[in-house]
């Protein structure tokens, strides 16, 4: 054919729009299903900030923002690894709870040195992970049963070695290293990233991350790849109780007294956050800055709302509904985007 | 064939369904497909994986909702389109899908008549009546089992068999229907094909029809009246099976790509030293195995359903618990319990459910198929992906797992596909042994020739097989030697020109009356558990 038909070119130049756009309507939902939750974070920052100027949008607010949540993020970060390996672990608040009454146990009420107190603190929270992964590995026992058991058990002794008191006259070493500045941000906001940029570079970027991923996706499927599912699972428990415990040891050095009643405030805002974070980023699966944003959108959505003059009581709504919202949003997307991984 | 399918003018179709099409995005899975089914027929709707048979069904189903402009009828009523699953099932379609659905713990009775009890004085339940009604329904298709026995406790041909009668017995208190099943003899032994299909010649006696969903050519050519054939979503025939060539089907099913079949008996055998020995190995079934493979070896391993053969793969990588045995990989001998150390030592395993312990579903293709080589692609501290990703790629091509695309999901996958890229991810661990279980389960025509050659290639190559398989025509073409299994213990072996399709179906059937190997004869019997 040596001339080309203009129906043709048309019919031709048509399809060629309709193919633009699907590719990129798809592309479009692709870029939504990854980074939905960013959005809603980055929606409510602006919302917010164009109206509450003179609240929200302040350096201040900010710096709380940042390092109310570290302590959050360092736990939701550990809580990731028992969920990736399919294994729910309830006691991460009770360990929080119990490492920092333990430490205000030794320092104040035994006079025991900090660095030997943090040592002895450390060693009982592998202890309770190692107690945990042997339990539920071992023993083959539901880690939900396991990890309800050990936590309530560790949220009694927290109240037998505190008499239930607050404790105050924590070393102050410890006090003012957690109150230590760089750029304005306290030193605990540090640590959460770094603990981020940890997880990140285990879960993404080693053999050991993508082992978890598999032992979580099929246990079975794992077993017979060669992984060994048993060790990744017990380590995964020992990662959450390791990161509890740090967590519970900065706390008290953030309150500079030993609360025992403080532990299970933290268990449900965690777990919103690692849930919600499993949303987005690299959705479907547990990572490290998919549960720092997530984190964020929690937190920035509560204080704006709390600014707004709503009691304090809003806090457990939305993270309630987050997390219910989190579950099937996950749910909806694994429906819709099938082949994206 | 006996069964004479009337024409369009006598009689008027059970169920027909006209230009019906479906579009998911941006693939079309099916192009305007007709399909008409007469009452007492049994109608055989084949095709390749992808080839949109399940997606049909679905549309049938009330599952999918097909695009605009098709049209359904029944007994020769336009109805309403999209149906949704409770009207289907007033339209007097009942579906069986590959799992039956059945409440295992449950008894027979309890299983056939949920919901349809025939209740006497306030509301109390006849059990009596209700035994003696099921156990007469059973009779009628030559089953003769206590109502009262748990489902657990069947076998699986027995379980998929009452499914069959479950969904015609509520057909037949409606009126007849159309009983659609789904790929009914995946994963039942030769022997229960054989009684399912007797039970479908039942139904072609009655008012009812049965549609039967496959891709194994064969087997719906000894049971079907009429087949249709779709290919890449469209309805490339529909025609009598009477009369019709085998070959020509098979042309028509797989359209212009060529079929690649592989020849067995030409492979050059380099078969040297032994590669695993396997001592007195049992489990909970399996009784006493005592056999060996040398390199470049395929040895096939059958039996009956349940006769304790599907034990050995889980055995021989550790996953099940062993009783007593010994297994030794070039003189490594393996622990139990340990999946891990069989792979390390050079024995990997390719279960038979993929879904569930084979692939990781939401996970990329490429993870999946370098997911026992992790560590290979780890150096200075980083994950080197880009390597990760070219080596899952090649391995695409060289097994032929399409699309090519390393970063698509594993669940997005055709079964066939997805069976290919577990092979692949075998092959990267460069084992001494494979141990393959139903590899060719549930997978399209290409694809079982893809997979039959890569696995005599990987023989050419140097790796002992073990395939453990109900396939017997698998067995007959790949295999050097087949150990058969009855009641938990290898009663025959079957080697070189002894091999065919039907000595191998004759000594499983035979069982223990064949030629007895020394060992297994002189264990005693008594500790048999089927």
């Amino acid at each position: 054919m040596t001339f080309t038909d203009t129906t043709e070119t048309q019919d031709l130049t048509a399809r060629a729009a309709v193919d633009w756009r699907k590719r990129h309507g798809r592309s479009a939902i692709v870029f939504v299903y990854r980074f939905g939750v960013v959005m809603v974070l980055g929606a409510l920052v602006i919302a917010f900030s164009i109206l509450l100027p003179t609240t929200f949008f302040t350096t201040g607010n900010f710096i709380t923002i940042m390092s109310s949540q570290s302590i959050f993020m360092i736990m939701a970060l550990g809580l990731t690894a028992p969920l990736a390996a399919g294994d729910f672990d309830l006691s991460i608040a009770s360990v929080l709870g119990f490492a920092g009454a333990m430490f205000g146990y030794l320092t104040v009420l035994h006079g025991i040195g900090m660095a030997l107190a943090l040592v002895i603190v450390v060693l009982i929270g592998i202890f309770v992970g190692l107690l945990n992964g042997t339990l539920v590995v071992r023993y083959e026992i539901n880690a939900f049963i396991v990890t309800l058991g050990t936590g309530t058990i560790l949220g009694g002794i927290t109240v037998a070695i505190t008499g239930g008191q607050v404790l105050s006259g924590i070393p102050t070493s410890i006090v003012n290293t957690m109150r230590m500045t760089l750029f304005t941000l306290p030193l605990p906001v540090y640590i959460g990233l770094g603990f981020a940029v940890l997880t990140w570079y285990v879960y993404e970027h080693t053999p050991a991350g993508r082992q978890l991923f598999f032992t979580g996706e099929s246990r079975e499927a794992a077993r017979l790849a060669g992984i060994a599912v048993n060790r990744v699972r017990a380590i995964a428990f020992l990662v959450a109780a390791i990161m509890s415990t740090i967590a519970g040891i900065i706390l008290v050095g953030q309150l500079s007294v030993a609360d025992p009643s403080i532990g299970p405030d933290y268990l449900l805002p965690t777990y919103a956050a690692a849930f919600l974070g499993a949303t987005t980023i690299k959705p479907g699966r547990y990572n490290s800055w998919g549960t720092v944003v997530a984190l964020y959108l929690l937190v920035t959505g509560i204080t704006g709302l709390q600014l707004f003059g709503l009691a304090s009581w809003i806090q457990q709504v939305f993270n309630g509904a987050a997390l219910v919202i989190a579950v099937m949003l996950a749910r909806v997307a694994a429906i819709k985007a099938p082949d994206i991984a | 064939m006996s069964g004479s399918t009337p024409s369009a003018s006598e009689v008027l179709p059970l169920l027909s369904i006209f230009n019906c099409a479906k579009t998911f995005g941006e693939t079309k899975a099916l192009k305007s497909v007709d399909l008409e089914i007469y009452p007492g027929e049994v109608h055989a709707l084949i095709g390749q994986n992808g080839s949109g048979k399940s997606t049909l069904i679905k549309i049938l189903a009330g599952y999918h909702e097909p695009d605009p402009g098709a049209t359904l009828k029944a007994r020769g009523e336009i109805l309403p389109l999209p149906l949704t699953p409770a009207r289907a099932t007033r339209l007097g379609l009942a579906f069986l899908h590959q799992d039956v659905g059945m409440a295992p713990s449950l008894s027979i009775v309890e299983n056939l008549l949920v919901n349809r009890y025939h209740t006497g004085r306030f509301g109390r339940l006849r059990w009596k009546y209700e035994r003696a009604r099921v156990r007469d329904l059973l009779a009628q298709f030559g089953l003769h089992l206590d109502p009262e026995l748990p489902v657990r406790l069947l076998t699986r041909g027995e379980q998929a068999l009452l499914g069959i009668i479950r969904a015609w017995s509520i057909l037949e208190e409606r009126g007849g229907g159309v009983m659609v099943l789904d790929e009914p003899t995946a994963s039942l032994p030769e022997a229960d094909v054989d009684r399912l299909f007797e039970v479908l010649r039942g139904v072609r006696h009655r008012r009812s029809s049965a549609l039967i969903v496959s891709h194994r050519l064969d087997e719906v050519t000894a049971i079907a009246d009429r087949i249709s054939i779709l290919r890449d979503g469209k309805l490339v025939a529909s025609v009598a099976t009477e009369g019709a060539e085998h070959q020509s089907l098979v042309d028509l099913m797989l359209g212009r790509e060529a079929l690649i079949r592989y020849h067995g008996g030409n492979r050059t055998r380099r078969i040297e030293e032994t590669v695993l020995t396997v001592d007195m190995l049992s489990g909970r079934l399996l009784k006493g195995a005592t056999f060996s493979v040398r390199k470049g070896e395929i040895l096939g391993v059958t039996g009956l359903t349940g006769m304790g053969q599907d034990e050995l793969p889980y055995l021989l990588c550790g996953a099940n618990r062993r009783t007593t045995g010994e297994i030794q990989i070039s003189g490594v001998r393996l622990d139990d319990q340990k999946p891990a150390e069989a792979f390390h030592a050079g024995l990997a395993t390719l279960p038979q459910d993929r879904q569930r312990q084979g692939g990781f579903l939401t996970a990329t293709a490429a993870e999946n198929i370098t997911a026992s080589t992790i560590s290979k692609y780890f150096h200075h501290g980083w994950m080197d992906r880009r390597r990760e990703e070219s080596a899952a790629m090649q391995s695409m091509e060289h097994y032929r797992v399409v699309p090519e695309q390393p970063k698509r999901r594993f669940q997005a996958f055709s079964g066939g596909n997805q069976q290919k890229a577990l092979l692949a991810r075998l092959m990267q661990t460069q084992p001494k042994v494979i141990v393959l279980h139903e590899p060719t389960q549930g997978v399209d025509i290409a694809s079982r020739q893809h997979i039959l050659a890569a696995i005599a290639r990987s023989a050419e190559e140097g790796t002992g097989v073990i395939l453990v398989s109900i396939e017997h025509n698998d067995l007959a073409q790949l295999c050097d030697r087949v150990l058969i299994v009855s009641r938990g213990r290898i009663v025959a072996e079957l080697a070189g020109d002894e091999i065919s399709e039907l000595a191998i179906a004759r000594s499983c059937h035979l069982g223990s009356d064949a030629q007895t190997r020394d060992h297994a004869a002189s264990e005693p019997q008594e500790d048999s558990l089927i």
